[in-house]
């Protein structure tokens, strides 16, 4: 029996990707259609023609994108502040799925009889499994898979991390604790805890203790849990404190912490490192001091890396700026300002603050001059502070 | 996978050696990649570098999926800026008129062993097809290059895309028709 044979059918059967059964009516069709079969081999000759195609321009070599890299070190947002990660989407979230879900549990809600509060809203929550819905003094469990509409004043909360939708742009994830209060499908209020936002591009405004955040079409992840404002962005833009963050970019600021005017690149930024330290005689031990300074009036969080994941290098350059060489400071090589590397955990470093570490490396330099010296902070996967040159004669 | 797995780790430890391993193995094809959408070799060499500066900055985050290639995170990034770069460039050429350029020429003569003849069709066939691409529409491009100038498999290809599978087979045929229609001698 013949079939009727699409472009499709003839490209499939060019690269030899049908069926048996399917290849032998297109081949029958191909014999008796004679315009069929000039099309066939036009495909043919293409395909074939796109396989010799030259090969493309190599890409630029690696010294230019290194290059790059060392320019960019010093701006280069640190992705891994989002200690919440963006999940995947569970399949019932597939926005057709939800579509449907909501118009099935707005219509079964008009259907029913059930008593209707004046202050009733068109807000519709799609709530994921574990998700509590607190009204009044009343907290139940939200029904997972069927859509609740929720009131101002609503509260929820969870046990474990849970997911929702609430109303058709926002998709938020709970954290174990979080306490996130409705207010309307353009606003809610984080009481307790960290969640996470996806918002789709409109107004949309998350209010905390510390003052809200707004969002400006984005994904972000807002934490109260240290008695901080803490705001990470994944993508987007979102306001908090009178600045504007993007993708990358975090601001952790308690109330008692009035941000700087303008914008966030203002305070946005990282602790300057400092090298200090006197002329240097040669087949001496070389001794410096690399100094973390908040300079903004913004808390900022350091990772503290532990001694195996060490985190300082130096790098030596000649006078003229050419490099020479660059070392990493071990752990043995630390005098003073352990305290600072201890292991695990995070260290704060205030507006003002800073953290000393001072180093001894045994005579590095083999012959007198000038040197350019250096210092590198990066604890693992971290982009980290690189420190202006400071020049250090070495002496006979 | 396992040695890409391991190339990402030492990148996350800040390891520049490593990050150039993975660049002398992924930079030719997102290259190859990013020219095939954009036909530009100068704007090319610039997205392949941004796109691995944001690998680069983005490293941190990435954790390994089981059963997922690195190669997919990585087209997914130079898909994700590329097409936004290539987009506001909004360039269009046409199959007709365009010079064979002596880049063309060139590369036509890296492929191998030909007459001069033989290179010249070569070269002027990659051109046409270049050309005939940038004529495409945007979505139906990306599918055309992933699936069929990359070689990709359907399902990879629409992790990429971001799109359906049945959705990545339709444009892909779509393009075929297309592109056959572009590229034929009377166009």
């Amino acid at each position: 029996m013949s079939r009727r044979v699409t472009h499709a059918d003839l490209v499939a059967r060019a690269l030899g990707a049908l069926p048996a059964e399917a290849k032998a009516q297109v081949d029958q069709a191909i014999e008796a259609d004679a315009a069929l079969r000039r099309q066939f081999e036009e495909v043919a000759g293409h395909l074939l023609a796109y396989d010799r195609l030259p090969p493309a321009p190599p890409p630029p070599p690696f010294a230019r994108l290194d290059a790059a890299l060392d320019a960019d070190f010093a701006q280069a947002p640190d992705l891994s502040v989002l200690r919440l990660p963006r999940r995947a989407a569970p399949r019932w979230l597939n926005p057709w799925v939800a579509a449907a879900l909501l118009l099935a549990g707005l219509l079964i809600w008009n259907a029913t009889d059930s008593p209707r509060d004046d202050q009733q809203g068109d807000l519709l929550l799609l709530p994921g499994r574990g998700l509590q819905l607190v009204r009044g003094e009343q907290a139940r469990p939200a029904p997972a898979l069927a859509a609740v509409a929720v009131l101002a004043g609503d509260v929820l909360t969870c046990d474990e991390p849970a997911e929702a939708q609430l109303g058709e742009r926002v998709r938020l994830v709970l954290d174990a604790g979080a306490r996130l209060r409705i207010e309307n499908a353009e606003r809610v209020t984080l009481e307790a805890g960290r969640a996470w936002f996806e918002v789709r591009p409109g107004a949309f405004e998350v209010g905390t203790a510390h003052g809200p955040v707004r969002v400006l079409g984005t994904a972000f992840e807002v934490d109260l849990r240290t008695g901080a404002l803490d705001v990470a962005v994944a993508h987007g833009r979102v306001a908090a404190g009178g600045h504007e963050l993007s993708a990358g970019q975090r601001l952790v600021a308690s109330s008692s912490i009035e941000p700087d005017e303008g914008r966030a690149g203002a305070w946005f930024q990282r602790p300057s490192l400092i090298v200090a330290g006197g002329p240097a005689r040669l087949g001496e031990p070389l001794r410096l001091v690399l100094r973390l300074e908040n300079r903004t009036s913004t808390l900022l969080t350091l990772p503290a890396p532990s001694d195996a994941r060490f985190a300082f290098w130096l790098h030596f350059a000649d006078a003229e700026g050419q490099p020479i060489r660059e070392i990493p400071i071990l752990p043995a090589q630390i005098v003073a300002g352990r305290e600072f590397l201890r292991a695990g955990g995070e260290a704060e470093l205030r507006p003002g603050a800073t953290r000393e570490v001072t180093v001894e490396i045994p005579a590095p330099f083999t012959s007198a001059g000038t040197y350019l010296c250096r210092a590198l902070y990066r604890p693992a996967g971290r982009p980290g502070v690189l420190s202006d040159a400071r020049p250090i004669e070495v002496r006979e | 996978m396992d040695a890409d797995r391991d190339l990402m780790v030492r990148i996350q430890a800040g390891d520049r050696r490593a990050f150039e391993s993975l660049y002398s193995r992924y930079g030719p094809p997102v290259m190859r990649f990013l020219y095939r959408l954009c036909a530009d070799r100068v704007f090319a060499e610039d997205l392949t570098q941004d796109v691995f500066l944001k690998v680069w900055r983005a490293a941190a985050g990435w954790r390994p999926i089981p059963g997922a290639r690195l190669s997919t995170w990585l087209f997914q990034i130079a898909k994700h800026h590329g097409w936004n770069e290539i987009a506001k460039r909004s360039r269009r050429a046409h199959v007709r008129g365009s010079p064979l350029t002596s880049d063309a020429v060139a590369r036509a003569a890296d492929h191998g062993a030909e007459g001069p003849g033989e290179r010249l069709a070569r070269a002027e066939w990659a051109q046409r097809v270049d050309a005939a691409l940038q004529g495409l529409s945007p979505k139906l491009r990306l599918v055309f290059v992933l699936v069929r100038i990359e070689g990709l498999p359907f399902a990879e290809a629409a992790s990429i895309a971001g799109i359906p599978v049945g959705t990545v087979k339709s444009r892909a045929a779509a393009a075929e028709v297309a592109l056959r229609r572009l590229l034929r001698p009377e166009a």
